[in-house]
This record gives structure tokens, C-alpha cells and sequence, in this order.
């Protein structure tokens, strides 16, 4: 839209309207437009993007955070030779396991962020007064928060890959190595920020509070995994009981793991409750995806 | 209905640059905004609250004011007029589109100034204002470049890079303005816009108003509870109270004159009012000073003027009364009976 050159911007101080109005004629991108601009206005918000220093601490601290086992295990792989790399603790097999604290901090922190605000706030109803749908509205913040958890997950394992490749004695067998391992890493990446990302939305999307979601999202992550963990391994439990393991957070994200890659994993629950894997798996995938339907939900309900 | 040229943008209104010929934008025979039998139950318990009773309306475009008490159904008719709240039953449509099917396509053409505080203190007004513009389906240069000249028209410049948190009721009351007006809507739906201002602040949002309704070619609801302001800048009136309909017409005949004279007097009102019925005039006394004169011509303000001279009488004034939007109102509740002030 071009500006009148008579637009003189000092001369609108304290008075108002001593400029003609002008109408908008340009193109109206609608619906689709206003969706795409949300989702990545949300995924740059998740960064602290355009929200000032303080804010970009945590989820930039966390990405480092998850940076560094993968930063140790190519390391180890690079210098300490065949016996090491053998006993590496941090492997793309393991490494969602390995960060699953910070993955769970990630979305603590952030989860509210996305959508604490706008309830709070009742910006929603500015939102909701326009283009845009209620669900729409769901969509891209959910897709925001997994595409930033994804991305802060892809990085590590990229540099892994890496790894592999370079560590290996010529390239062609360091990327028959290293290739097979691509699509279990995007599945498994993708179901878990998906999965850890839906809990924590659904949780922020009902309690407004910052604070309050905050800890109503660790809790979920740290104390469910922790009561279920000492329910399944002290317990003795019986059959129908030891589903219980299916509500352990870390337990899904380990089944995970073990599904898409293959071979062990680390967690006790998963071992203990004797049930398969790929039942771990299927459940993170469900509770990714009911996660979504419950946002949606909220949202078409929810008063603005 | 009001004749369809009131309101319309004028030539010559508008400053500056090519955008200043008249935008006619609307046309005259398509009702902006048309309810039929448009009932709202609030579900509670007691069969809930009916918040609009049948409400059946064609509001064309210009500036209309929505008036009606505290919880006469304004905001609840706003909300369903945006697609935002479906009608319990019967229909609304909104520049020819139906609310309950194409709310999208409806709030993409409008702007809509919500009543209560709506606004994150932790953004500027240009981010939010440009941010909602985009939701609005506007590109982004687009979205920025009219942000900015929005937020100079509602006199909001200099400030517009400092957190909405640090701002006065009446700063938050024109960043609200300028987000239903970024995307420059054909209909702009505001609920109580002035609430919370001070006296000054008043006059400038509903001059805003004004201005908006008649140079920027944009048809206005402005929702009060009001009467006074409604009475400032609307050039239609449509009063609701307990979510029906009590009137909708032209500002002008709520506030015509009445065909009566009020003359007042410093004493002997009740000569007057003899004299004046003994000259085959209705004249009653109103109060020790004041005499109510019904006129159909010229004549009686002679036989006023020859009473008073007659008299020695030292006449006041004279004035013709007229109605006003609150008689609408009283005129309802005088079953009521509250003060027994029957109109």
C-alpha cells in the first residue's frame, strides 16, 4: 500500500485523526494465512523469539542441554576408540531416553507460555472475533509446540549421525550405518514431541495460570513416571494391574524407542511390566493424538 | 428505516491523497444486518436466562446505536452476530451472510471492539495491532503498514512501541478501536466504547465514532447503555430491553419535536394559561412557571406574545419540546410505576 507523502508522522502528536483514513484494497489472504502466521508467530514465541532476553533463557538453556549428550557421545565415539565406542551410553538408540528430563522441562516451560496468555488475558476473544477458527487456533499451537520440540530434538541426533559417519573407517560404510538409523529417528522424534507436547498443552489449556500449569505439567511427567516406576517394580502386580505401566510418560517414550529401533532399552517399567514394547509405542501415539482432539475440544468450548 | 444516504462517506469529508473520493461501499438495499425471531437461552438452572426474546430487526448501514440497560441482550446479539454464539433458534445474517454457516467469511469483513479488557500487557500496540491484522487474513507489510497509519488515526503514536501494560483505560480503549479497524472492515461492531473513559476521553472516542461512520465510509453498531451518547453520534436508533425489540427508527424521531411549547414564565403562569385557553388554545400549567402549549402553526406564539404583553408578564423563554431517547424507556416501564411520572 503506498503511503501519501503528507502522512507526516510528528504531526499526530496528542490529536487524533488529522490524517484522511485510507481503505485497504490490497489481497486478503484469509483463513489459511491467518493459521500459518499463528503457527510460526508461536514457534518463534516457543524460543523467546520477539519476547526479549529473559525469555529466550529456558528454551535455549534446555537445547543445550539436550545438545550435550550428543555432543559427549561423539566424543566418545571419536576418540575413544572401538572398546568405547562399544560401551557409548549415547547412541540414537538411547538418546530420547537420555534426554527425557529436559524434554519434559521443555514443554513444562513452554506449554503455558503458548497458552497461558491469551486466557489470562482474554485475548482470545480478539482472536476468535476474526478469520480465524477455534480450532484453527488449537491446530497451530500445537503444531508450534511440536515443531519446536522437534526441532530442539532433531539437532542432537543430526550430530550423532554425523558422527557415525565421520568416525567410521571410510564414508561408505559410515552411511551404511548411519542411514538406516534416519527414519527411526524421525518417527520416534516425531510421535514423541508430539506425545509430550499434547500432554502439556491439554494441561496449560485448562489451567490458565502460569505457575499453576507449570507444575501441573512436571508433576504429570516426574511424579507419574516415579509412582508408576515404584508401583510396577515393588508391586508384584497382577495382570490386568500391570497396565499401569501405560501411564508412565518415560515408560512410553522408552517402548518408543525400543519399537522403532529395535533391541533394549533402559527403562525399568517397560522391563518389569513384561508388556511389549510396541504396546508403549502405540499408546504414546493414542495419547499424542487424543491430546489434539481434547485441545480442540477445549477450544470450541472454551468462553471468548 | 433510515433513508440509505445518511451516514454514506461524503465527498470532500476526507484530508489527503487519492483515497479521499467517497468509498460507497455498501449498497442501499441489502440490510447490513437482518434478525428474524432470534432467540437466545442461556442454559442454568430455572430454564436458564433468555438473553434474546424474537428479536426480529433490519438494521442498514450508517451509525446505529444499539441502546438497552445492563443485560438487555447487546452483547449476546454482538456475539451472535459475529458467529461467535450460536442463536437458540431463529436466524441473523450479517452482510448477506448468514451467522450460524459463514461466521468465517462475516468476521473477516468485520471489525468487532469487545467490552471488557482484552488486551496482553506484555505486547506494543503496533505488535499486537499488526499480529491481529494478520489473523485478520492480511498480508504482513500490509498488516504493518496499516497498523501504524491505524494506530495514528485513533491518536495512538507516539506510544505505540511501549507494552499495552503500561497504558491508561483510555490508550486501551483506542488500541481495542484500532485492531476492528486494521483490516479495514465494512461494519464495525463496538461494545460500550467508552467505557471507563473520563469525560475527555469520552468525547474523543465518540468523535472517533463519528468520524468513522461518516468519512471512513465504515457502517457502525455501537452498543451503549448510554442514552446520551447514542444521541451524540448515532443517526439510527435501535433500543432492546429484555431482549425484545421496543423500537428501531431514525435518531430524529426519537428526538423530534413533540408539537407542544414550553413558555416559561417569572410568574402568573396561571393567567397565562387562561388566557391563552380562553383564546381557544390547549394550554395546561406545568409547575408555577410553566405553561405547556400544544401548537399546530404559527398562531399561538402571537396570542403568547399579545398574553404577556397584555399581562406585563416577563416571559422567559419559549421553547419547543422535544422527545428524548430515555421517554422511549419510561414510556415502557410505566407499568411499573417506580415514580409514577407517566409521560
Amino acid at each position: 500500500m503506498a503511503q501519501p507523502p503528507d502522512l507526516v508522522a510528528g504531526s499526530a502528536t496528542g490529536s487524533i485523526f488529522d490524517l484522511g483514513y485510507q481503505g485497504y484494497d490490497g489481497p486478503r489472504l484469509g483463513r489459511r494465512h491467518a493459521i500459518a502466521t499463528l503457527f510460526t508467530q508461536s514457534l518463534k514465541w516457543t524460543f523467546g523469539i520477539g519476547r526479549g532476553g529473559r525469555a529466550k533463557i529456558a528454551p535455549f538453556a534446555l537445547a543445550a542441554l539436550t545438545l550435550l549428550p550428543a555432543v559427549i557421545g561423539v566424543g566418545i565415539q571419536a576418540l575413544g576408540g572401538a572398546a568405547a565406542a562399544k560401551a557409548n551410553p549415547v547412541t540414537p538408540h538411547q538418546y530420547l531416553t537420555v534426554v527425557q528430563t529436559f524434554i519434559a522441562f521443555f514443554v513444562t516451560a513452554q506449554a503455558p507460555e503458548l497458552l497461558g496468555r491469551d486466557q489470562r488475558h482474554h485475548v482470545l476473544t480478539l482472536y476468535f472475533s476474526r478469520a480465524l477458527e477455534r480450532t484453527d487456533y488449537a491446530l497451530a499451537k500445537y503444531g508450534a509446540l511440536v515443531s519446536a520440540l522437534a526441532i530442539v530434538l532433531f539437532v542432537p541426533q543430526l550430530i550423532l549421525l554425523l558422527g557415525i559417519v565421520f568416525a567410521s573407517i571410510d564414508l561408505g560404510a559410515g552411511l551404511g550405518e548411519a542411514l538406516p538409523l534416519v527414519w527411526p529417528i524421525v518417527a520416534s522424534t516425531i510421535v514423541a514431541a508430539a506425545f509430550f507436547s499434547g500432554v502439556g498443552l491439554v494441561i496449560a489449556a485448562f489451567i490458565p495460570r502460569r505457575a499453576f500449569a507449570a507444575g501441573a505439567i512436571v508433576a504429570t511427567f516426574l511424579v507419574l513416571s516415579g509412582v508408576v516406576q515404584v508401583l510396577v517394580v515393588q508391586g508384584r502386580l497382577r495382570d490386568p494391574f500391570r497396565y499401569v505401566a501405560l501411564l508412565d510418560p518415560y515408560a512410553l517414550l522408552d517402548g518408543l524407542a525400543r519399537t522403532m529401533f529395535g533391541g533394549v532399552g533402559g527403562n525399568v517399567t517397560v522391563t518389569r511390566s513384561g508388556i511389549d514394547p510396541a504396546v508403549f509405542a502405540a499408546c504414546a501415539c493414542v495419547v499424542a493424538v487424543v491430546s489434539l482432539v481434547v485441545l480442540i475440544v477445549r477450544y470450541r468450548r472454551i468462553e471468548a | 428505516m433510515r433513508p440509505a444516504e445518511q451516514g454514506r462517506a461524503r465527498p470532500g469529508d476526507r484530508a489527503t491523497g487519492p483515497a479521499a473520493a467517497p468509498r460507497h461501499r455498501y449498497t442501499a438495499r441489502v440490510p447490513l444486518i437482518a434478525t428474524e425471531s432470534l432467540t437466545k437461552r442461556y442454559p442454568g438452572p430455572a430454564g436458564g436466562v433468555l438473553a434474546l426474546d424474537a428479536l426480529t430487526v433490519e438494521i442498514e448501514p450508517g451509525i446505529v446505536g444499539l441502546v438497552g440497560a445492563n443485560g438487555a441482550g447487546k452483547s449476546t446479539f454482538l456475539r451472535i452476530l459475529l458467529g461467535l454464539l450460536a442463536p437458540t433458534s431463529g436466524r441473523a445474517s450479517v452482510l448477506d451472510l448468514d451467522t450460524t454457516t459463514q461466521g468465517s467469511r462475516i468476521r473477516e469483513r468485520v471489525g468487532y471492539m469487545p467490552e471488557h479488557d482484552v488486551l496482553p500487557p506484555d505486547l506494543t500496540a503496533t505488535d499486537l495491532v499488526a499480529h491481529l491484522a494478520e489473523m485478520s487474513g492480511l498480508p504482513r507489510t500490509a498488516a504493518r503498514e496499516r497498523t501504524a497509519d491505524v494506530l495514528r488515526h485513533v491518536g495512538l503514536f507516539e506510544e505505540r512501541y511501549r507494552p499495552i501494560g503500561g497504558y491508561s483505560t483510555g490508550m486501551r480503549q483506542r488500541v481495542k478501536l484500532a485492531q476492528a479497524l486494521v483490516h479495514d472492515p465494512r461494519l464495525l461492531l463496538l461494545d460500550e466504547p467508552t467505557n471507563g473513559l473520563d469525560p475527555s476521553g469520552r468525547d474523543e472516542m465518540l468523535d472517533l465514532i463519528r468520524r468513522t461512520g461518516t468519512e471512513f465510509g465504515i457502517a457502525v453498531l455501537v452498543c451503549s447503555h448510554l442514552l446520551g451518547e447514542i444521541e451524540r453520534v448515532c443517526d439510527h436508533v435501535v433500543a432492546i430491553d429484555g431482549g425484545r425489540l421496543l423500537r428501531s427508527a431514525p435518531l430524529a424521531s426519537f428526538t423530534g419535536r413533540t408539537g407542544t411549547l414550553i413558555v416559561e414564565v417569572d410568574e402568573g403562569a396561571d393567567d397565562l394559561a387562561a388566557d391563552l385557553v380562553a383564546a381557544g388554545f390547549q394550554a395546561t400549567v406545568d409547575g408555577p412557571r410553566r405553561v405547556l402549549v400544544v401548537v399546530q402553526d404559527e398562531r399561538p406564539y402571537d396570542a403568547i406574545r399579545d398574553a404577556t404583553a397584555t399581562r406585563g408578564l416577563a416571559l422567559i423563554r419559549i421553547e419547543a419540546a422535544r422527545h428524548r431517547v430515555e421517554d422511549l424507556f419510561r414510556d415502557d416501564r410505566d407499568g411499573e410505576g417506580a415514580d409514577g411520572t407517566a409521560a
